[in-house]
């Protein structure tokens, strides 16, 4: 018995976990086991995700807390550390038992949380107390810090996010009833993740509604600092009968001026604020039900693309149609200023309406509807504007089951739904009967923590002893658009062959750009997986042609139809910030052939691609990135191309949240053990953002860190006023400007044994808290022949460039030797005779070039003089270490020389930073020019990234908008003179490179100048 | 050795002089448990646990209701001393809530040997601390009755709509006896949020023929109209007694 006992044991701890995520639609009861007894009603719930730790959610409802009153009052909150699997209640809300309206919202960056509340009692002498929290620790002890506590504001509703800046921006629509009639307010904080923020209030209704607004003020918030709200502008009052207008308000820079949501006028009497209709009528049930058990009244949603900041969707609940609570949804396609005519949707007898937009555009709208005397939670899903639409039930349960009458709200006033940061998925929560029949679970059966018998269909009690009559629960579920027969995926990375990424959205693992499925060889030939399962990458080949072929390894998540998976390939300069560009133009591609049984296929045939042509990549070492797509299963927007992760809206999760991208960022070195001398390598850091910041990149941060005096890092480039703090466990380039670069060096001055595993470096990009990029160094010790090879590539590469873009004719001699000798066998005589009789002219050649530059800020006429030395002195393995030195010098100074004239891949990056200037700056203020502006850069925008247009139509693009341009810079600047930019601009409009180097300098100058 | 002469004294202490244990105030989950593991945890949400436990709870002291159900179940609580913690030691805890989730785990307020304090010591304590507070909240009471409910308002809507109105009742109270304040007339009136909303739940609500005692409180700005908004605040009438004796 006990044997049997055991090996049921060890089958059950043997047995692979499958996540609950392995099913399309995924639904999990909030309440933890350990709250198996509680029959209350939890009730009225919202969700925060954290993007910083995007697997880490917050769940808040009218739960109490489980000992009842406590000294000091508090409530709980739900939190998920694993994606939302599993919940825990946890009591750090100051309010008494539980709180009125709660909802809570991450900052995108931070790790801080922000929750507005009512709170339970209110302020002695107040009906109701909005109290505002935050923490960084949902996991500890403490009770949530205070912000900010108001008499009288009804309906608190809490969203926050980080600009770029890093600062959290934090808003709580409410509305106040002591600012009567002109109620509908959003209390804001402009530095939330300050030691000590400031907020102030501003109240978003400009005209004078009959007696006050209505209580639900919600917002929408674009990654890029557009913000919309929605209120319900009261009109008229007759009994329980209310009249109403719809009115969308927007601010253009997260509501940083002087009179915040001021941007959007309505034309009929110029106020701020769209009135979307007019007219509309409610029942405002107060203390009754109206509704089946449920309560009615106010209700709005409000949601706006992350990818086009003009696409919005608003919903509204009245009495128009069938019914008496039609949820309505129409959308504005041009920032708010005109909506749709007609309902796009429209649904009845129905409460709680929210919805959201995902990085596809996909529209999904969530619900809670009465029907048949069955209450329904419905999420339904769009990509036409409700055309058509994927419906999914996610629970139906009969009214009055549990009863209700004594408790109001029934499910409560409002639900959730929102996408998975940068992603795809939709997730969202909501209120329902936890009684666990199956048929009160029409799409899929939901995961459930509290104890359950599931013959009889009964909640059972912690100890498992009785039943537990059933209540109102919180849900949390999750809807990935994408099904799993049809989810592709490329890996992030792998550990082992049953420990990698199984095509989890956001990727779990923190370093995910060292062991992807996307790799270099040098042969066309994909090479073996190692004993992990590990692809073999090789570093670039640098031969100006056909020398190097990438390769992917792309899964499905479950078998399916044949499909073909297409592959599109990209590079970036070496190390984090560098903006993607086709790895070979149009021969960017590959495609694979999955039969219906395939879940896996790795490419037998690379994609040719070389390290010069065509791309705007100028190193030797690059990042490669792989976006697939499949039938049903399209990579997420934005692409890559153009674009650095972290920063292509917003801050991103632009890998992460993609299981169809995937990025390497992985060079190997080789020094020559026991030579005495340092190895030298560079990395480039790049401002991938539209704003000046210090870039921080924590060195070495996970598992094994390589001791401290073995290796010295410091930085190329930054200079008075933008100086480089070098600290033990990370950098800070400090004042970086937006296409910036500063190069790392990296000097390892101990190897590891000669056979031994690499020793590795990595630096990881974060902001704040959010990992977004990174990249590693390996650093080996081999043999001579080994590092002479790898420095045969370096000169070749390096004497290739200054023959090309130089005019250099010895160059190219020394480029073709060095070739000559990689073609055969490269062994330890070839090397050293190729030093001894070339290297003395090698080295004088690069004198020559150094010393018509004017600077040598890489010290590459040191490094040769130190080579000249070890030459002479026949010491063959520190002279080849110091060759290799002096070679990574000389191309990291070439591509420092060619990105001062400036860099094609910066050409997406500079259109968008143009456009967000002319969008946020003050004195542009949205005149006629400014719009036309910006919707001239929209379009160049979305044509690039769907490869309509590529960096050399940039000149075309250029000159056609370039009077307005000018037109506006009159117009809305006429005190301040951008000639000189402009000529720069008209003298360089034939040649991309030096075209985006004058817009640049034009943006930059715009920045000092407009307001921004 | 200056320990155990510390711990002899305490438990001579509890011995000769039975008063109720200090260490009730405040703890709302007291029970005793054998220490399983240190710095360890029963839940993998709880990243440092260098100053956690984890134990076996053997018996359940004082608790909500439910609570009971953790005999016998390893659960983690977050010490105040993690370097005085030994593996199988039996201790008493009184403990606060911390983390509900697969298992649970508690804050400690107190903890002391097990067999220094009996149960009953452990629930006067908490009775003790229980009645202060009723005491506390009498010492602010401007009035305290008992009587019966003869007569109710409509429920009054605010000027405002707002999803949390209170829908104020005004009660009509026949009164018994005046325990505290003086009152003129046989009656007397106070208001309570008639709603069932949430803002509203842990107030009383009242009908005609309830009985009891009310610790009527002066409504915020209106120094003529008692309000009841919290459910400390009435007693049933069979507990006047009780109210008395803390009157005294």
């Amino acid at each position: 018995m006990k044997k049997t006992k055991r090996i049921f044991i060890l089958m059950l701890l043997m047995a692979p976990i499958f996540p609950i995520w392995a099913q399309q639609v995924q639904i999990v009861n909030m309440i933890p086991n350990a709250q198996s007894n509680e029959t209350a009603q939890d009730r009225e719930p919202n969700l925060a995700i954290n993007s910083a730790t995007p697997n880490q959610l917050v769940g808040t409802a009218f739960t109490p807390n489980p000992l009842g009153a406590t000294t000091p009052p508090s409530a709980p909150i739900f939190f998920s550390q694993d994606g939302g699997q599993t919940w825990v209640l946890n009591s750090i809300v100051p309010s008494n038992i539980s709180t009125g309206d709660i909802t809570s919202k991450f900052g995108t960056t931070t790790n801080w949380l922000y929750t507005g509340i009512l709170r339970i009692p209110a302020a002695t002498g107040a009906t109701l107390t909005m109290d505002i929290f935050r923490t960084n620790n949902v996991a500890g002890t403490a009770l949530m810090p205070q912000l900010q506590t108001r008499n009288s504001p009804d309906q608190p509703y809490a969203y926050a996010a980080t600009p770029p800046d890093g600062i959290d921006r934090m808003y709580v629509g409410n509305n106040d009833l002591g600012i009567l009639p002109r109620s509908a307010a959003v209390d804001l904080s402009l530095n939330a993740s300050a030691t000590t923020p400031t907020l102030s209030t501003a109240v978003i209704e400009r005209r004078t509604p009959t007696g006050q607004d209505g209580p639900p003020v919600r917002l929408a918030i674009h990654p890029e600092g557009t913000l919309y709200a929605i209120h319900v502008q009261r009109t008229a009052t007759s009994g329980t009968l209310r009249t109403a207008n719809i009115v969308v308000t927007r601010d253009d820079n997260w509501g940083t001026g002087t009179n915040p949501f001021s941007d959007l006028t309505d034309p009929g009497d110029g106020l701020a604020g769209r009135i979307v209709v007019t007219g509309i009528q409610f029942t405002f049930s107060g203390n009754n039900i109206s509704l089946g058990q449920e309560r009615t009244g106010d209700r709005v949603a409000i949601a706006v693309d992350p990818n086009n900041d003009r696409s919005v969707y608003v919903a509204w609940v009245d009495n128009t149609g069938t019914g008496t609570n039609n949820i309505h949804i129409r959308r504005s396609t041009d920032s708010g200023a005109n909506w749709s005519a007609n309902d796009l949707y429209a649904v009845n007898n129905a409460i709680n309406p929210d919805i959201a937009v995902n990085s596809q555009g996909e529209v999904a709208f969530s619900y809670q509807q009465l029907a048949g005397g069955n209450w329904s939670s419905i999420i339904e899903r769009t990509t036409n504007d409700f055309a058509n639409r994927t419906t999914n039930v996610l629970n139906t349960f009969p009214d009055n089951t549990p009863a209700g009458g004594t408790f109001f709200p029934y499910l409560g006033d409002y639900a959730y739904l929102t996408t998975m940061p940068s992603g795809k998925n939709f997730v969202g929560v909501f209120s329902a009967s936890n009684d666990p029949t199956p048929a009160r679970f029409p799409t899929v059966q939901p995961a459930w923590q509290r104890n359950l018998n599931t013959t009889t269909n009964q909640l059972r009690n912690l100890a498992n002893t009785a039943n537990v009559a059933i209540s109102i629960d919180p849900y949390f579920y999750r809807v990935d658009p994408v099904a799993i027969n049809n989810d592709f995926y490329v890996r992030d990375w792998t550990k082992t062959p049953t420990d990698n990424d199984p095509g989890a959205e956001p990727s779990t693992e923190p370093v995910f750009y060292l062991t992807s499925d996307v790799w270099n060889r040098r042969l066309d030939t994909p090479g073996t997986f190692n004993s992990n399962d590990q692809p073999q990458s090789m570093n670039p080949r640098p031969m100006t042609a056909g020398g190097n072929f990438a390769y992917a390894r792309v899964h499905r998540r479950a078998t399916g139809p044949a499909a073909n998976a297409n592959l599109l390939f990209l590079k970036s300069e070496f190390g984090t910030g560098s903006n993607y560009q086709l790895i070979n133009g149009v021969s960017s591609f590959a495609s694979l052939a999955f039969s219906a049984t395939d879940q896996q296929k790795t490419m037998a045939a690379g994609v040719a691609w070389n390290l010069i042509d065509p791309a705007a990549v100028t190193a030797n070492h690059v990042c490669m990135a792989v976006e697939i797509a499949g039938p049903n299963d399209p990579s997420a927007n934005p692409t890559l191309l153009g674009r650095a992760p972290g920063w292509s809206n917003g801050t991103d999760l632009l890998v992460l949240a993609d299981n169809n991208k995937a990025q390497r960022n992985l060079e190997v070195y080789t020094g020559t053990a026991d030579s005495g001398e340092s190895l030298i390598v560079y990395a480039i850091a790049h401002n991938a953002t539209f704003f000046e910041r210090d870039m921080v990149i924590y060195i070495n941060p996970h598992g094994k860190v390589p001791e401290r005096e073995k290796y010295r890092i410091s930085v190329i480039g930054g200079g008075e006023g933008s100086e480089n703090a070098i600290q033990q466990d990370s950098l800070v380039l400090k004042n970086m400007k937006p296409c910036e670069n500063r190069w790392i060096e990296l000097m390892v001055s101990t190897f590891p044994a000669a056979g031994a595993e690499p020793v590795s470096y990595l630096f990881e990009e974060r902001v704040n808290h959010m990992r977004i990029n990174g990249f590693g160094i390996d650093v080996q010790s081999g043999k001579l022949e080994v590092a002479g090879e790898e420095n045969l590539g370096e000169h070749a590469f390096a004497f290739q460039r200054l023959e090309k873009e130089y005019n250099i004719a010895d160059a190219g001699v020394q480029a073709s030797k060095a070739l000559d000798i990689l073609d055969g066998t490269v062994d330890e005589p070839t090397y050293t005779s190729f030093l001894q009789d070339l290297g003395p002219a090698a080295i004088q050649l690069i004198r020559d070039f150094v010393s018509t530059q004017g600077s040598d800020p890489f010290g590459v006429v040191n490094a040769a003089n130190t080579l000249e030395n070890r030459i002479q002195g026949g010491d063959w393995k520190k002279a080849a270490t110091v060759h290799g030195n002096l070679m990574r010098k000389c191309n990291a100074f070439l591509s420092y020389l060619d990105k001062l004239n400036g860099d094609t891949a910066d050409i997406l990056q500079t259109v968008r930073w143009f456009r967000d200037v002319v969008k946020r700056g003050n004195k542009f203020s949205h005149s006629e020019l400014a719009d036309k502006t910006i919707a001239a850069a929209d379009k160049f925008i979305l044509q690039y990234s769907n490869r309509e247009l590529m960096n050399s139509d940039y000149p075309a693009f250029v000159s056609e908008n370039l009077n307005v341009w000018v037109e506006m810079l009159h117009k809305q600047l006429p005190n301040d003179n951008f000639d000189n930019y402009i000529s720069a601009i008209r003298q360089n409009i034939r040649d991309p490179k030096r075209l985006q180097k004058s817009h640049c300098e034009l943006v930059n100058g715009l920045v000092q100048k407009a307001g921004l | 050795m200056k320990t155990t002469v510390l711990s002899l004294m305490i438990v001579c202490f509890a011995c000769t002089t039975p008063k109720p244990a200090t260490g009730a105030t405040g703890a709302k989950f007291i029970f005793r448990a054998t220490v399983e593991r240190v710095a360890a945890a029963t839940l993998p949400e709880i990243s440092d646990v260098s100053n956690c436990i984890v134990v076996k709870v053997s018996e359940v002291v004082s608790a909500p209701p439910g609570f009971t159900d953790w005999t016998g179940k390893s659960i983690t609580v977050a010490v105040r001393d993690i370097n005085s913690q030994k593996p199988e030691t039996e201790k008493l805890f009184y403990t606060n809530g911390w983390l509900y989730g697969q298992s649970l785990a508690v804050v400690e307020v107190h903890s002391t040997e097990s067999r220094e304090v009996s149960n009953e010591e452990v629930l006067a304590g908490v009775n003790k601390a229980q009645d202060d507070g009723v005491r506390e909240r009498l010492k602010r009471a401007a009035l305290v009755i008992s009587g019966e409910v003869v007569r109710l308002s409509d429920p009054e809507k605010q000027p405002v709509d707002s999803e949390h109105d209170p829908y104020w009742v005004t009660a009509e109270i026949q009164t018994e006896e005046v325990l505290k304040g003086s009152a003129e007339g046989s009656t007397i009136t106070f208001r309570f949020p008639s709603s069932y909303d949430i803002m509203w739940q842990y107030a009383p609500k009242f009908k005609v023929g309830d009985k009891g005692i009310w610790l009527l409180q002066r409504a915020p700005n209106q120094e003529t109209i008692f309000s009841i908004t919290e459910e400390q605040d009435f007693y049933p009438i069979e507990r006047k007694e009780y109210i008395q004796s803390l009157l005294k």
